[in-house]
C-alpha cells in the first residue's frame, strides 16, 4: 500500500478539478452533472480515508509534482494533520453537495443557476485540498486563491442585490488578505531565497529577529483575515448569512478553518521559536468575547450563528498560541469538532428557513411542535457548540483548559476564564434562540407568519381532540438525510473521542518536531 | 542581491497609492486601488530576483553563473494571472451593483442597521413599562395608566379627547370656544393654584423688565393684564 500512497495524494486536488471541467461541459444536463460531482467527492472521501491510515502507519508522505525534486519543484506533503483535515473536509463537502443539489431540485425560485454551482463547488473543494496538502508557501497561496475565487462565485450566486452587496465586502476583504499574503511571500523569498516550507523552516531561524518579526506579522495578518480573528473578523457576520444555506454552511465550516490550518502550519514549522505568543493569546481572548457579545445582539439565527463562529475561532487560536503539545492536540481536535458542528448548524438553519419561511427569531415560532425532527437536528449541534457534556465541544474545551493550566502563567488562566464565560454566553444565546424560534406559540411573535400560526392552531386542535397528527417535515428527504449524516458525525466525534484524540496527539507530535518534516521533504540533503 | 532604486521607489508608490484608493467608499476607486496594490506586490516579487541579466542562456554555456533567478518569474506569472482574473470578476460585480442599485459605493448592511434601531426601540419600551414612575406623573413621555395628574390639565386620555374635539370643530370660532371652555373648567377647579402661579410669574417678569429696562409700556400692560386675569379668576 505504501507504493500506492504517492499516487493517491495528488488526487484530492486533481479529481475535483477534472470534475469541474466535466461538469462545465455538461452544463445542460443537470442530472449528469450531479452524478459526476457526487461520484468525485465520494472518491475523494475514500482516498482521504486511505491516505489518513497510510500516513498514520507509515509517516508523512511527500510527492514531488511532475518529478521535479524539492526544493526547486513543488511538493505536496501529507502528514497526519493534513490527512485529518482532508477527511473531515471531504465528508463535509460531500454532505453539503447532496443537500445543495436536492435543495436546487426542489427550489422553484430560480435564484441559483445549477450549471454554475457544480463546477465552482468542485473548484472550491480542490482549492481546500490543495491548501491542506501544500508543502510550499506559494502553492498554499495558489490553493487559497483557488477556493477564494470559487467562493466569490458561490457567495454571489444569482447576483441579487443583497448578495452583491455582501459579496463586494467579502471579495474586497479577501483580496486585501491575498495581497498581504503575496507580499509576505515576496519578502520571504527576498530574505531566504526559497518558498519551500521545509527549507524555510531551516533558514528563517537564521534571519535577524526584526526581519523574522515582519514576516511573522505579515503572514499572521493574511491568515488572520481569512480565519476571522478579532479585530480582523468584522467582515464575516456581514457577508456569510446572505449566501444560499449550503454555501454558508461549507464556508462557515471550512474556509475559516483553512486559515486556522495555515496558522498552525506556519506557527509550528516556520516560526517554531515564536515570539508572538502573548499578542496571539490576547487576540484569542478578544475573539471569543467580542464574537459572542455580537451574537447576543442579533435576532436573525443565521447572523447569531455567524457571530458564534467568530467567537469559537478564539478557542482554536488559544490552543495554537499555547504552542505546547497538549495545546496543539486540543486545537486540532477542536478544529475538527468545529468544522462539523458549524456545518450541521447552518444546514439545520437552512431547513428551518425552508420550513418556517424565515430565519428571524422575530417571525419564527412553534417549530418544536410542528417539526420535531428539525428541532433535534438544530438542538444537538447547538448544545454541542456550547460545550454541554458529553458532546465533543465539551471534550475540546476541557482539553484546551487543561493545556492552559499546564502553562502555569497568568495570561492562559485569564483566557481559561474568558473561554468558560464564552461557553456560558454561547449557551445563553443558543437557549434564547431555541426559546424564541422553537418553543414559542407562533401567534405570540413580533411579526407573525400566517402559515405557521394556522398550522400551529390546527395542530393544537387535533391534539386537544385526541386525534393523531401526521407530522410533516416539509423539506425534501435528501436534505434531511444530508443534515442527519453531519449531525451523526458530530456525535461520532464524542463516541470515537479516544482514537480521534490519539490521532490529534500524534499529529501534534509531528508538528512539534519540524526537523522530521524537513528531513522528510528534503530527503538526504539535510 | 542588488535592486534598482527606481523600481523600489515605484513599488512603494504603487503600494501607497493602492492602499489610499482602497480606503475609498467608491467601488471603482477600490478596484483601481486593488490593481495598483496587486501590481505593487508583483513588482516586489520580480525585484527579489535582483538585477536582470540577458540572455538567460545561449544553449551552449549551461553554467548558472550570472543567470537571473527564474523562480520569481514563475511566481509572478501565476500571481499576474490571478490578479487579472480577480480584477475581471470584481469589475463584473461592480457593474452588477451599478445595474441593481444605481450606486457605485459600498452599501450599508440593512440587517446591521436594523439591529441598531431595534435596540433603541427596545430600551425605550422597557423603560416605559418597567421603570416609568410617578416623578413626571401623566406628563411622562409614555405615562402609565392612572398616573397622578400633576398640573391639572386632565389625564392623557382626556387631553387627547379635547385635542380631537378641537380638530373636529367645523370652524375656528367653535374650536376657540371649546378650548376656552376647557381652560375655564380647569381654572375653576383649581383657581387657587392657578392664581398663585400667575402672580409669581408676573413678579418674575416685572423684575426682569426693571433690570433690562428696555421693555415698552405695551409689554408691561400685557403683564399687568395677565396678572389681572389671574386675580379675577
Amino acid at each position: 500500500m505504501i507504493d500506492l500512497l504517492p499516487v493517491l495524494i495528488p488526487l484530492p486536488v486533481l479529481l475535483p478539478l477534472i470534475g469541474a471541467g466535466i461538469t462545465l461541459v455538461l452544463s445542460k444536463y443537470t442530472k449528469a452533472q450531479n452524478v459526476v460531482s457526487i461520484a468525485i467527492l465520494l472518491a475523494v472521501m475514500v482516498i482521504a480515508t486511505v491516505v489518513l491510515f497510510g500516513v498514520d502507519a507509515h509517516g508523512p508522505q511527500v510527492v514531488a509534482i511532475g518529478g521535479w525534486e524539492p526544493p526547486a519543484g513543488i511538493v505536496l506533503v501529507a502528514d497526519r494533520l493534513s490527512a485529518l483535515m482532508l477527511i473531515v473536509s471531504s465528508l463535509v463537502t460531500l454532505c453539503v453537495l447532496v443537500y445543495a443539489l436536492s435543495q436546487d431540485a426542489n427550489d422553484d425560485s430560480n435564484e441559483t443557476p445549477i450549471s454554475v454551482f457544480n463546477p465552482s463547488y468542485l473548484v472550491l473543494c480542490a482549492g481546500i485540498a490543495n491548501s491542506f496538502l501544500a508543502g510550499d508557501l506559494f502553492n498554499l497561496y495558489v490553493g487559497f486563491e483557488m477556493f477564494l475565487v470559487a467562493s466569490y462565485v458561490l457567495l454571489t450566486l444569482g447576483a441579487t442585490a443583497e448578495r452583491i452587496r455582501a459579496g463586494v465586502t467579502y471579495v474586497i476583504i479577501s483580496l486585501v488578505s491575498s495581497v498581504i499574503f503575496l507580499t509576505a511571500i515576496g519578502i520571504i523569498y527576498a530574505a531566504t531565497g526559497t518558498v519551500n516550507m521545509a527549507q524555510l523552516s531551516e533558514r528563517i531561524s537564521d534571519l535577524p529577529a526584526d526581519v523574522q518579526m515582519i514576516l511573522h506579522v505579515l503572514l499572521l495578518l493574511g491568515f488572520g483575515i481569512k480565519a476571522a480573528i478579532f479585530p480582523l473578523s468584522f467582515w464575516l457576520p456581514d457577508s456569510y448569512p446572505t449566501a444560499p444555506a449550503p454555501v454558508t454552511a461549507v464556508f462557515a465550516g471550512l474556509l475559516t478553518k483553512v486559515g486556522i490550518y495555515a496558522i498552525i502550519r506556519t506557527e509550528t514549522l516556520l516560526f517554531a521559536d515564536s515570539s508572538l505568543r502573548v499578542p496571539l493569546l490576547i487576540a484569542a481572548g478578544l475573539t471569543m468575547l467580542v464574537g459572542i457579545l455580537g451574537a447576543i445582539a442579533q435576532s436573525e439565527i443565521k447572523r447569531i450563528v455567524s457571530f458564534t463562529l467568530v467567537s469559537h475561532i478564539g478557542y482554536m487560536l488559544f490552543g495554537v498560541a499555547l504552542g505546547t503539545s497538549v495545546g496543539l492536540s486540543a486545537a486540532i481536535y477542536y478544529t475538527l469538532h468545529h468544522i462539523i458542528v458549524q456545518t450541521a448548524l447552518f444546514l439545520a438553519i437552512g431547513l428551518v428557513e425552508m420550513r418556517g419561511g424565515s430565519t428571524s427569531t422575530r417571525s419564527l415560532g412553534g417549530l418544536m411542535v410542528l417539526s420535531p425532527v428539525l428541532t433535534i437536528m438544530f438542538f444537538v449541534p447547538a448544545l454541542n457548540l456550547s460545550g454541554i457534556p458529553p458532546f465533543s465541544g465539551f471534550i475540546g474545551k476541557v482539553a484546551l483548559f487543561l493545556a492552559g493550566f499546564d502553562d502555569h502563567a497568568w495570561l492562559p488562566t485569564v483566557l481559561i476564564v474568558a473561554g468558560a464565560l464564552t461557553s456560558l454566553l454561547t449557551l445563553y444565546v443558543i437557549g434564547r434562540t431555541f426559546n424564541l424560534a422553537f418553543w414559542r406559540d407562533p401567534a405570540d411573535v413580533e411579526e407573525p407568519n400566517a402559515d405557521l400560526v394556522d398550522e400551529f392552531a390546527e395542530r393544537k386542535k387535533t391534539l386537544l381532540a385526541g386525534k393523531k397528527w401526521k407530522s410533516q417535515i416539509g423539506v425534501p428527504p435528501a436534505m434531511v438525510v444530508a443534515t442527519s449524516v453531519i449531525v451523526i458525525a458530530s456525535i461520532v466525534l464524542t463516541v470515537a473521542a479516544e482514537p480521534l484524540w490519539g490521532m490529534a496527539e500524534r499529529a501534534a507530535e509531528n508538528l512539534q518536531t519540524p526537523l522530521d518534516y524537513v528531513s522528510n521533504v528534503l530527503g538526504d540533503e539535510s | 542581491m542588488s535592486m534598482p532604486f527606481v523600481m523600489v521607489v515605484a513599488m512603494g508608490v504603487l503600494f501607497a497609492a493602492g492602499i489610499y484608493l482602497m480606503l475609498e467608499r467608491s467601488l471603482t476607486r477600490v478596484l483601481l486601488g486593488f490593481i495598483l496594490l496587486g501590481n505593487g506586490a508583483n513588482l516586489l516579487i520580480i525585484l527579489t530576483a535582483g538585477r536582470g541579466s540577458v540572455p538567460l542562456t545561449d544553449g551552449k554555456n549551461l553554467s548558472t553563473e550570472g543567470m537571473s533567478d527564474p523562480l520569481p518569474q514563475a511566481l509572478i506569472l501565476t500571481a499576474i494571472v490571478i490578479t487579472f482574473a480577480v480584477t475581471a470578476f470584481l469589475l463584473a460585480m461592480i457593474y452588477r451593483s451599478w445595474r441593481l442599485m444605481r450606486a457605485d459605493s459600498l452599501q450599508d448592511d440593512d440587517a446591521d442597521l436594523q439591529v441598531a434601531i431595534t435596540k433603541v426601540i427596545d430600551s425605550e419600551a422597557e423603560a416605559s413599562t418597567d421603570y416609568d414612575d410617578t416623578e413626571f406623573g401623566d406628563e411622562a413621555e409614555s405615562p402609565i395608566r392612572g398616573a397622578v395628574d400633576l398640573d391639572d390639565d386632565g389625564t392623557p386620555d382626556e387631553r387627547e379627547e379635547i385635542a380631537a374635539e378641537i380638530d373636529d370643530a367645523p370652524n375656528p370660532a367653535q374650536a376657540d370656544a371649546i378650548a376656552e371652555a376647557v381652560v375655564d373648567s380647569q381654572t375653576d377647579a383649581h383657581s387657587a393654584n392657578e392664581a398663585e402661579a400667575a402672580e409669581e410669574a408676573t413678579d418674575a417678569k416685572e423684575a426682569t423688565d426693571a433690570d433690562v429696562a428696555t421693555d415698552t409700556e405695551e409689554a408691561k400692560d400685557t403683564n399687568d393684564a395677565k396678572g389681572t386675569k389671574g386675580d379675577d379668576a
